[in-house]
């Protein structure tokens, strides 16, 4: 008989109730007297956005491949249940044993986004686990937390007993081993941290202590104990194709967001925008094999039956053998009908090619990310997309059948001027303009052009972390100018304009620059209710207000100051491969309005070469003004 | 090649969804070699129908849904052959349990032809006094009202609506054994009106009984389980759909 944590009348009165009861094909299930470690693995959103995650299915892969492990699943309850199982002090449970996390002996967090930091406190607390690391005992499961927010971690040092700073392909099981040496020893878990923080890319946030200037700004970082490393250096897998990849990953029942098969081509990316973090810190770029991708894309379609598969990578242009792996996966998808998607595709000859075999033309639309309006902003950002890439490109497109285009910017940039962002509106309207400018028999309807803007949130390990941000007012207020100019325009009628909220541009910029010292505010914001604040609908600034208030924290001192050259930032201490000198390189060049050439082009010597792999070795380095930060 | 593919659902998975139900079966078939037909253009689609969507929370010996195969008769595999092929797919819970060529065609649809459904509840009691209550004597006098008025849910708010020409029949059953298990005492058979023209959701049915009786037992606290579906037949009768189709 198949075991539920939750009766039938809890279930019967939440919504969406397959989101709690497991039973997914390919949910692995283990004998837990068997096995020597329990690891309950956190995605801390709705289930559907954390069963599209690849990165927790290449986790749950690779632990449960050890026989001495058992590695679970655990989302977060929607508010309907959340509040049930506080009422009825249900304990949070996982969802393949449907047993109690706090009976586990790791709970592992991804931290993919600020505005989860809430959902964070909430698992930890539905569980029933001290949400204070120092208050946890022998009894607690080890809290851990991976992806990208890790790093800085440093908001989020009350919280946890260790961070795992880079990928899970790399020292994953040497931390398991770790836990196993420790426990056969009789270590209690004090021991255990103390032996996790020799491993490389592990960072146990309560060896070390910081002090502050009066200014606010650190004033050192340091660890409390002989032996413990003063620096973190980030973990990166380099040979992408012999590494863990699950083959069966498990398929929910629910509708996922992303219902597909997922073949991730390649990490990292050779670009460089300057306020892109994935682009820095996944640095270097490394790719898979041809021969692993078509073997896996086979054994995938074969093993989940998924009427769609995916390619993922941060800019898929790039990826040198995109047009023979193409031909394949069309080849065996025409033979199983399974359709295929290409987000960030380069739009030009080729790519268009390609969709137009893959898509239907009259509902695909073309996307251009430009992210700023005018070429000198461009240049800024390091976005090395010209507006005449972007005519051309839509020229052809045009002529192939395509009318809509969505374009991407981003508004509160360092350095962006009214006429920058005015120059957003009449980039709109040459599209259009090239539109209207084909013969009226060859075009197909009217045009529609939409224009999304998102606003800059400046993050750690790019460029622009010394950058500062905005206020929301200022923010809308460009957004205006944005729609006032649009309004202008000839064919203001086929154009669209859209932008997002600022209040949380504000909180995810103090979150992705802060310090200790927001911890406190963090929890006096879940304490007052707060919960998936990704969710535009679960947001409220004045829950953040109130806890900024409370706590004398400031927020304008983490996102509207520049910072200097000399400052000490929270994520100092990690050594992300790419590097501080390299970054304030960029930082003036972007000032200057110049463009750095990208991997394939150019050496710029940022430090990741380090790791020994991806595409550095062997790439011209002779221009290189690197000597001068050594 | 068409065929009815009739399959149970209990368990943990009485808590899926009917469209989620949809895509398992689309991912499980694609797993199989098996090949089914798809409908042209961009986004190609199995086709298939489902017979009357399952409520969430209800379990299922007797669902189904016709799917069209890509066979010539002559080479298709054996109906034997798709039951083994599917039940290797399938997740604990999720059982095929037939495979019957049919008739090609709109009409001969399972989801067209639904006329009739039986259901068995299975519920518990929560006092004494309530078990001193005689099941059969209460089904009888219900039965013998000649209107059973239920509120309806309908788009714009509820309405009520008399019941009683869409109960076929009910009668006392045996605890089904599943249910059993799990601590259910009493169970109640019911056959009734179901598909397009006019459906009885079980769960009215016996809300209805319920409160008749001054049963005081919640929605929770029965399972339904569906154990049929039916098609009309000559003279006022009704056969499985199942039935409708020849083994192969
Ligand atoms: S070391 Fe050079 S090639 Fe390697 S990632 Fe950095 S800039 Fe690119």
């Amino acid at each position: 008989m198949a075991k539920l944590a939750l009766s039938d009348r809890i279930l019967m009165s939440v919504e969406k109730p397959a989101r709690y009861i497991g039973h997914e094909i390919n949910a692995v299930i283990k004998d837990k007297a068997q096995v020597s470690i329990r690891f309950a693995m956190c995605f801390p959103d709705v289930y559907e956005i954390g069963m599209s995650h690849l990165g927790i299915q290449i986790i749950y892969d690779q632990l449960n491949r050890r026989d001495d492990v058992w590695c679970e699943r655990v989302y977060s309850p929607w508010p309907d249940l959340h509040n049930i199982l506080m009422e009825t002090n249900t304990p949070l449970f996982t969802l393949e044993s449907q047993e109690p996390v706090r009976d586990f002996d790791f709970l592992g967090f991804t931290i993919q986004y600020e505005l989860c930091y809430t959902n964070i406190l909430q698992v930890l607390d539905l569980s029933g686990i001290p949400l204070h690391a120092s208050d946890r005992s022998e009894t607690d499961p080890i809290v851990m937390g991976g992806g990208p927010c890790t790093s800085n971690p440093e908001p989020l040092a009350d919280f946890f007993d260790l961070f795992y700073i880079g990928e899970s392909e790399t020292v994953m099981y040497d931390l398991m081993d770790a836990y196993r040496e420790n426990r056969a020893k009789g270590g209690d878990r004090r021991a255990f941290l103390r032996a996790a923080s020799g491993i490389p890319g592990i960072y146990v946030p309560s060896l070390y202590n910081v002090s502050y200037k009066e200014d606010g700004t650190i004033l050192s970082f340091e660890p409390r104990e002989e032996g413990v490393p003063a620096r973190i250096r980030r973990q990166a897998v380099m040979d992408l194709s012999h590494t863990f990849y699950p083959t069966k990953p498990v398929i929910p029942y629910v509708k996922a967001t992303q219902d597909k098969v997922t073949l991730e081509i390649q990490r990292g990316c050779i670009r460089g925008c300057r306020f892109c973090q994935a682009g820095m810190w996944y640095r270097p770029t490394r790719r898979r094999s041809l021969e692993f991708l078509k073997e896996r894309a086979e054994t995938l379609i074969r093993n989940t039956g998924y009427e769609e598969l995916s390619l993922s990578s941060l800019s898929s242009s790039d990826y040198p053998e995109l047009g023979e792996l193409m031909e394949f996966l069309i080849d065996i998808c025409e033979k199983k009908k399974v359709n295929i998607s290409l987000p960030s595709l380069r739009i030009d000859r080729f790519s268009l090619d390609v969709m137009e075999r893959v898509q239907d033309i009259k509902k695909s639309s073309l996307t251009f990310a430009p992210e700023g309006g005018s070429q000198r902003m461009r240049d800024a950002i390091n976005k090395g997309l010209t507006r005449d890439n972007i005519l051309s490109g839509s020229n052809e497109a045009f002529h192939g059948g395509w009318n809509t285009v969505k374009l991407y910017f981003m508004l509160g940039q360092p350095g962006e001027t009214e006429e920058d962002r005015k120059a957003i509106a009449h980039l709109a309207e040459d599209i259009t303009e090239v539109y209207y400018d084909i013969p009226k028999a060859e075009r197909n309807g009217k045009c529609q052009i939409t224009v999304s803007t998102s606003f800059f949130v400046a993050k750690p390990f790019t460029p622009f972390q010394w950058a500062a941000m905005f206020r929301p007012e200022d923010y809308i207020s460009y957004a205006q100018t944005v729609l006032a100019e649009m309004k202008q325009m000839k064919n203001f009628r086929s154009i669209r304009y859209n932008w997002h909220e600022a209040d949380v541009t504000v909180i995810e910029g103090v979150l992705a620059r802060g310090d200790r010292r927001l911890g406190a505010v963090i929890e006096n914001v879940y304490r007052q209710g707060a919960l998936f604040e990704a969710w535009t609908d679960y947001f409220r600034m004045e829950r953040w207000e109130k806890a900024f208030e409370a706590f004398g924290v400031d927020p304008d001192f983490y996102i509207m100051r520049e910072r200097g050259k000399d400052e000490i930032f929270p994520w100092d201490f990690i050594d992300g491969g790419v590097t501080k000198e390299f970054l304030w390189r960029e930082w003036e060049r972007s000032r200057k309005g110049e463009v750095t050439p990208n991997c394939e082009e150019r050496c710029s010597g940022c430090g990741s070469l380090s790791y020994g792999g991806g595409v550095c070795p062997g790439k011209n380095r002779n221009d290189q003004k690197e000597e001068v930060f050594l | 090649m068409k065929v009815r593919i009739k399959f149970a659902k209990t368990g943990a998975l009485r808590y899926i969804g009917h469209l989620d139900v949809m895509r398992y079966f689309q991912k499980a078939i694609r797993r199989t070699e098996i090949e089914a037909s798809y409908s042209n253009g961009f986004s190609p689609h199995m086709i298939m129908s489902f017979a009357e969507p399952l409520g969430v929370g209800l379990t299922s010996i007797g669902e189904y849904f016709d799917l069209e195969l890509n066979y010539e008769e002559a080479s298709c595999p054996s109906g034997e052959h798709i039951i083994k092929e599917l039940n290797a797919q399938m997740a604990e819970g999720i059982k095929v349990l037939s495979v019957r060529k049919i008739e090609s065609g709109r009409k001969s649809n399972a989801m067209s032809l639904v006329a009739a459904a039986s259901y068995t509840v299975s519920y518990t009691l929560s006092s004494d006094s309530d078990r001193e209550k005689d099941q059969d004597l209460l089904l009888k006098d219900f039965l013998s009202l000649e209107t059973v008025p239920a509120e309806k849910k309908t788009k714009s708010g509820t309405k009520t609506e008399d019941i009683r020409p869409l109960i076929y029949k009910m009668e006392t059953a045996g605890v089904p054994a599943e249910e059993a298990e799990e601590g259910f005492e009493r169970a109640i058979h019911l056959f009734c009106s179901a598909g397009s023209a006019a459906n009885l959701k079980p769960e009215t049915a016996f809300g209805a009984f319920f409160s008749f009786a001054g049963l005081n037992v919640s929605r929770w606290e029965m399972r339904i389980r569906r154990d049929e579906m039916y098609a009309a037949a000559d003279g006022g009768t009704f056969v499985p759909l199942e039935s409708l189709g020849e083994p192969f």
